[in-house]
């Protein structure tokens, strides 16, 4: 990591050392490349249209558009969050994806970095495992010159759920109820 | 906008190694060396994200009265996972939590299975229809410290 990087995410986790804070305790996104490395053992769900492309994280209920061609924004147009703006391409049988638009997320625990950071995944069915299930695999290729000195290289693999589903998460739903309770408790009555 | 869509897959982490997540909050509150067991009647139950809730009502120490104990566990994907399903448990029903016990000695936990009055297996977290207490409690150890 550059100094700056590191100085960041050394002050974060001073922060929030000894607490139980943490974008997902706070039922925030991951953010790439956390949403997409790190699912939690979660499944994600893939839509394929010929100019997007849907990917559903079932953790947290993340959602990536990948765009494709034409149906591209502007640079100008898109609008940075926490997974960054998409857009995909295909070379052969490989599906290059690149995001930018990123917002500055020292808080992910592993993949921490600024807002300058890109990201180019390059995914590709890699044969099938004992069972005769398809494998897709990724390699993550994040540039960041704030964070990091090099590129920060990763990969992983995930293998299909034949007719599978990923389930409804609602993460907020927690937070909400206990509010609704805290607030019948302060009028000292019962929560209908 | 182009909302045709030709093509689904689900997919799921080939590794957990590689799945690590965030947390929801931390694991360390527990000990996932332990196992304790708890049958009671349930006062609350809810399968939600990102952890499941539960109370049970226990009788005091001195034999006088009751007094209700909570407990947390994994996800809804993890209560489904590991053979639970909507309705299995009921409030009223009376239940045996094998959890992983607050370290500092609070009454409850973090839910490892849930059997019924006997202790006859319900649900796990994650491993469906597994009876093996000992190894469910290590994939729930696993799965609550990557987090």
């Amino acid at each position: 990591m550059t100094p700056e990087g590191k100085a960041r995410v050394d002050a974060y986790n001073k922060l929030t050392q000894g607490t139980d804070d943490s974008p997902y305790a706070w039922c925030t996104g991951l953010g790439m490349p956390a949403s997409m490395m790190g699912s939690g053992g979660y499944p994600m769900e893939i839509l394929q249209g010929k100019s997007q492309m849907i990917i559903v994280y079932e953790a947290m209920d993340e959602l990536r558009r990948i765009y494709f061609g034409a149906r591209n924004m502007p640079m100008a147009d898109r609008v940075p969050s926490r997974n960054g703006y998409s857009s995909g391409r295909w070379e052969g049988d490989t599906l290059v994806v690149e995001t930018d638009n990123l917002v500055d997320q020292v808080d992910q625990r592993n993949t921490a970095h600024s807002d300058q950071a890109t990201i180019v995944e390059r995914y590709k069915l890699d044969g099938t495992d004992a069972q005769g299930r398809r494998i897709l695999a990724v390699e993550m290729t994040m540039t960041d010159p704030v964070f990091y000195t090099s590129p920060v290289v990763s990969t992983k693999r995930w293998v299909e759920i034949p007719n599978g589903h990923a389930l409804p998460y609602d993460c907020p739903e927690t937070k909400w109820l206990e509010r609704i309770e805290e607030i019948a408790a302060k009028k000292g009555v019962p929560v209908p | 906008m182009n909302t045709m869509l030709r093509r689904f897959f689900v997919f799921t982490a080939a590794s957990l190694l590689a799945a690590t997540a965030g947390a929801h909050h931390s694991a360390v509150a527990f000990d996932f060396g332990k196992q304790v067991k708890y049958t009671g009647k349930v006062t609350a139950f809810t399968a939600i994200n990102p952890h499941m809730k539960m109370t049970i009502e226990l009788p005091n120490a001195d034999g006088k009265g009751m007094h209700e104990v909570k407990f947390e566990g994994h996800s809804v994907r993890h209560m489904y996972d590991g053979g639970y399903r909507k309705g299995m448990v009921k409030i009223g029903d009376t239940i045996t939590v094998n959890c992983a016990p607050y370290k500092n000695g609070t009454e409850g936990g973090y839910v490892v299975s849930v059997g019924d009055a006997k202790g006859e297996f319900m649900f796990g977290m994650r491993s469906r229809g597994a009876g093996d207490d000992a190894r469910v409690g290590e994939e729930v150890r696993k799965t609550a410290e990557s987090k």
